[in-house]
């Protein structure tokens, strides 16, 4: 039994300031290798910021983010996913024009090896190469349950395969961690229970989670430990017990709909 | 999905056996060599602007990128003697360089903001053909820019002679829609059009959205210069007229009309919009209506262009049969 | 230089600066509420002056009179357009846009040129004459033109801020879709911004007719100046339009006195580059998707 994990995601002190909005104030947070990490607060806590931070679609203002060890804050989103830190978007992020298997093979596209000038000569290497992705990724579409429509159009489906399409879609490009921003959004419970069940898959394949979610019973049921944000700062942390108990949290939700049960 | 790609390659190969026969097909006819040889061009502007459409991005630098390549060359020879089978390939370089180097200031702007971008540097472009008036001859242009002759020894070609350079023409547009067609079936074209879809996904699956940018660019303004040379050798004289916005408009609507998803599109586009073009040259004003007339039908009653239509005939058949 | 050739220098600028200005306040308008190319708005501009050159040489009917008929047919015109054209395209990327506003340019400039036939043609200046004071020769005709497109300018901006209809444009201009909940009729505030657009590009051709010679092809240079203020002073931002203008104008008139007049244009384009690269989107622009 390992006494303490690595230490695969490290956020200290950040802070993220647009214009006169402090949307995240001097937040840390740790994230351990194989864990699935829950990200929850009312709206408006900084959550999809936290995530923006971290896979740099924003700068960090001030503070560090380490990923594997290695200082990300201030790296471009392309260059984050290439140290293996993939995410999910809040709105269904796809590529409406390209097929659900070519949507995948196009995140594959970061861990094919490739030699522009074997593609342009069309070597029997390149073409190899090609097939060895496209297996590849149908292999990523079967593991979120997806196989079976890889050829149709992405507008085809229903809301919720098409949630799903961009987690396969992150997975192609084989991540250490995948940051998922509301998953379940727009679920029935059948949908949320298979999604309970892919992200696990997903652990168990070597993969640390965080998800930001609204639906409590799946954060309850599938996170390891709950980071609870308002306001832009951390107001608890603990195993999904020590959360539900925590009085800060339910005074958090004080007034929302939500059931923190 | 391998059914139509066969009968894309059928095109693309009677195509190319049309063009080398042609000469012969027309009795070796001057006049209808020229219009192939302008097509050639056509087809060089129309399918490097495509490139850079891939990623999403309407460029109107493309004349005045056409020009660097063109004045390159063009001086190269008439000032300093150097042939054209060096001097081509320094202007696309040139061209290429330019594009490189202006890249970097230019892809940070987006969408409307790098067109009218574009446009700026194309126009700063061809004034400052004008205006460096010692050198380039100003509004004037270059003249005497001569054909090269090809001495192998046992055979000597003298490229002024029409047919001659009608199959150097050919063979440079082969290459150039060629390379096109291979970037874009390769992962970077997939590259290209995922940018073009969504550049936000695009990046954060790995893509360096500004590298590809600037490849795309460099390598489109690199084959536009090309085609600028060729153009100059061809022409025997330039000036800064020849490299407006019109080469640019006419690139543009090219690529529109003939079609926007593949390669073949642009050479379609081009091809039949410069037949037209000749067509119509006698009929004065009623030739650029006809062309304004012809764009604006496709956008709204055609959209996807002229190469979409062997996929409607197919689907309006196919209902017809399930009636 | 002396401070009198200082002072016509400025003057000048501040002449073509409003002029300028006029023209593109109307593009930036079009792009703001459609998010479209409107590459024919240097077309407007030219068939408006066309319309003021009829009315005054052919019909002989009264200058101002002539410039608010100018407007009106340009404004139905645009309209028009936008309804038959432009609507289609709505969703689709920008590039139908410019491809059907480059099929328009086609097809007015060369209808202009069999219409109105290629002689150069000039309107007769209502105001002649001027006066010299510290040496700076104050000409009465471009100082009502420019008091004339100033006065145009600053009731835009107040038809924009003040009036139901003004701030629905800004509406749609900034979330269409939450301009659509509030009940806005965003069709309607298309045509009439396109239409309104075009009517201003139109107003601007009629005072330039009197300084200019009017030609069928005088359409491209107004649709050039316009978009490179546009496009530095920020897409549908009108003070960007405004203050782009003037900044476009004052370049203009310095370059053109202290260099030379081809010149001019090269600074204005490598101002505007580098503006581009400080300010990706403008002066005042939002960022586009």
């Amino acid at each position: 039994m390992n006494v303490e994990k690595a230490q695969l995601l490290n956020v200290d002190n950040l802070t993220m300031r647009f214009g006169g909005l402090v949307a995240i104030d001097d937040l840390s947070l740790k994230v351990s290798q194989g864990e699935i990490r829950g990200l929850i607060g009312p709206n408006g806590a900084g959550k999809t910021t936290l995530f923006n931070a971290i896979s740099g679609r924003h700068p960090a203002t001030e503070g560090t983010i380490r990923f594997k060890n290695r200082e990300i804050q201030k790296l471009k989103p392309h260059s984050i996913a290439e140290c293996g830190l993939a995410r999910t978007f809040q709105h269904v992020t796809l590529f409406k024009n390209f097929s659900v298997l070519r949507n995948v093979v196009a995140g594959c596209q970061l861990k094919c090896d490739y030699s522009f000038w074997g593609a342009l000569l069309n070597t029997r290497d390149t073409r190899r190469r090609e097939a060895e992705s496209e297996a590849r990724a149908l292999e990523f579409l079967d593991f979120v349950g997806l196989g079976h429509v890889a050829h149709a159009m992405p507008s085809n489906l229903p809301h919720g395969n098409q949630r799903t399409m961009g987690i396969a879609i992150a997975l192609a490009s084989e991540p250490r961690m995948l940051l998922l921003d509301e998953p379940c959004a727009g679920m029935n419970i059948e949908e949320s229970q298979e999604m309970v069940n892919l992200i696990r898959k997903i652990r168990d394949s070597g993969v640390s989670v965080m998800l930001i979610e609204h639906d409590m019973k799946v954060i309850m049921r599938v996170c390891d430990n709950i980071t609870v944000l308002n306001f832009g700062t951390r107001i608890a942390e603990g195993t999904p017990v020590e959360i539900r108990e925590n009085p800060l949290v339910r005074q958090a939700y004080l007034g929302s709909t939500t059931d923190v049960a | 999905m391998k059914y139509l790609d066969q009968i894309a390659r059928y095109r693309w190969e009677g195509l190319f056996l049309f063009s080398l026969l042609f000469p012969f097909l027309c009795g070796f006819d001057k006049y209808l060599m020229h219009v192939a040889i302008t097509i050639s061009l056509n087809v060089a502007m129309a399918t490097s602007m495509w490139l850079i459409w891939t990623l999403g991005l309407i460029s109107f630098a493309h004349g005045g990128i056409m020009g660097i390549g063109a004045y390159t060359s063009a001086l190269l020879l008439t000032k300093y003697g150097v042939p054209m089978w060096i001097g081509m390939w320094v202007g696309a370089a040139a061209a290429g360089l330019f594009a490189l180097l202006i890249s970097f200031p230019l892809m940070r702007t987006r969408a409307v903001y790098f067109f009218m971008a574009s446009w700026a540097i194309g126009e700063v472009i061809k004034r400052n053909f004008a205006y460096f008036r010692d050198f380039t001859g100003g509004w004037n242009g270059v003249f005497n820019i001569k054909a090269p002759v090809l001495d192998l020894g046992f055979i000597s070609l003298d490229f002024s002679d029409r047919t001659a350079f009608y199959y150097l023409a050919i063979l440079v547009v082969s290459f150039v829609i060629l390379f096109i067609y291979r970037i874009n079936k390769s992962r970077t074209g997939m590259m290209f059009w995922s940018i073009h879809e969504h550049e936000l996904l695009a990046q954060h699956i790995g893509i360096n959205v500004l590298k590809q940018k600037v490849i795309a660019f460099t390598v489109a303004c690199f084959l536009a210069g090309l085609a600028g040379a060729l153009y100059a050798h061809y022409q025997t004289f330039i000036n800064p007229k020849s490299f407006d916005i019109w080469k640019s408009e006419f690139a543009l609507v090219h690529m529109i009309v003939g079609g926007l998803s593949t390669v073949g599109g642009p050479v379609t586009g081009a091809i039949l919009l410069t037949v037209i073009d000749e067509l119509l040259r006698a009929a004065g004003h009623f030739r650029v209506i006809s062309f304004g007339v012809i764009l604006i039908g496709v956008v709204i009653l055609l959209p996807g262009g002229l190469e979409s239509v062997p996929a409607r005939i197919r689907n309006y058949l196919s209902k017809d049969l399930h009636k | 230089m002396s401070i009198p050739e200082l002072l016509q220098m400025t003057l000048t600028g501040i002449n073509l600066g409003v002029m300028y200005a006029l023209i593109a306040v109307g593009l930036t308008l079009i792009f703001g509420v459609m998010r479209i190319i409107q590459y024919a708005h240097g077309e407007m501009y030219m068939l408006g002056a066309f319309v003021l050159y009829y009315w005054t040489e052919k019909f002989a009917m009264p200058y101002w009179l002539g410039i608010l008929a100018s407007f009106i047919v340009i404004f139905a015109l645009g309209a028009v357009l936008q309804i038959v054209l432009f609507r289609p395209l709505q969703g689709k990327n920008i590039l139908n846009s410019l491809a059907v506003s480059l099929g328009l340019v086609f097809i007015i400039s060369s209808t202009g040129q069999i219409f109105f036939g290629t002689t150069v043609k000039g309107i007769d200046s209502v105001v002649t004459g001027g006066l010299v004071f510290g040496g700076v020769y104050f000409s009465y005709e471009r100082l009502m033109i420019t008091v004339v497109a100033t006065i145009i300018i600053f009731s835009l901006w107040v038809f924009l801020k003040k009036t139901k209809m003004g701030t629905a444009i800004r509406a749609v201009s900034e979330d269409p879709d939450a301009a659509a909940l509030q009940g806005i009729r965003t069709q309607r505030i298309h045509w009439l911004a396109f239409g309104l657009g075009s009517g201003l590009a139109a107003v601007a051709g009629c005072l330039m007719g009197t300084l200019l010679s009017i030609v069928p092809s005088m359409g491209f240079l107004a649709t050039i100046k316009a978009f490179m203020i546009v496009i530095m002073g920020g897409l549908g931002s009108v003070p960007g339009a405004v203050i782009g203008g003037l900044m476009l104008g004052m370049i203009d008139s310095v370059v053109t006195t202290t260099i030379a007049a081809d010149v001019a244009i090269i600074v204005s384009f490598v101002v505007i580059f580098l503006v581009l690269v400080f300010k990706p989107t403008g002066l005042f622009g939002q960022k586009w998707d």
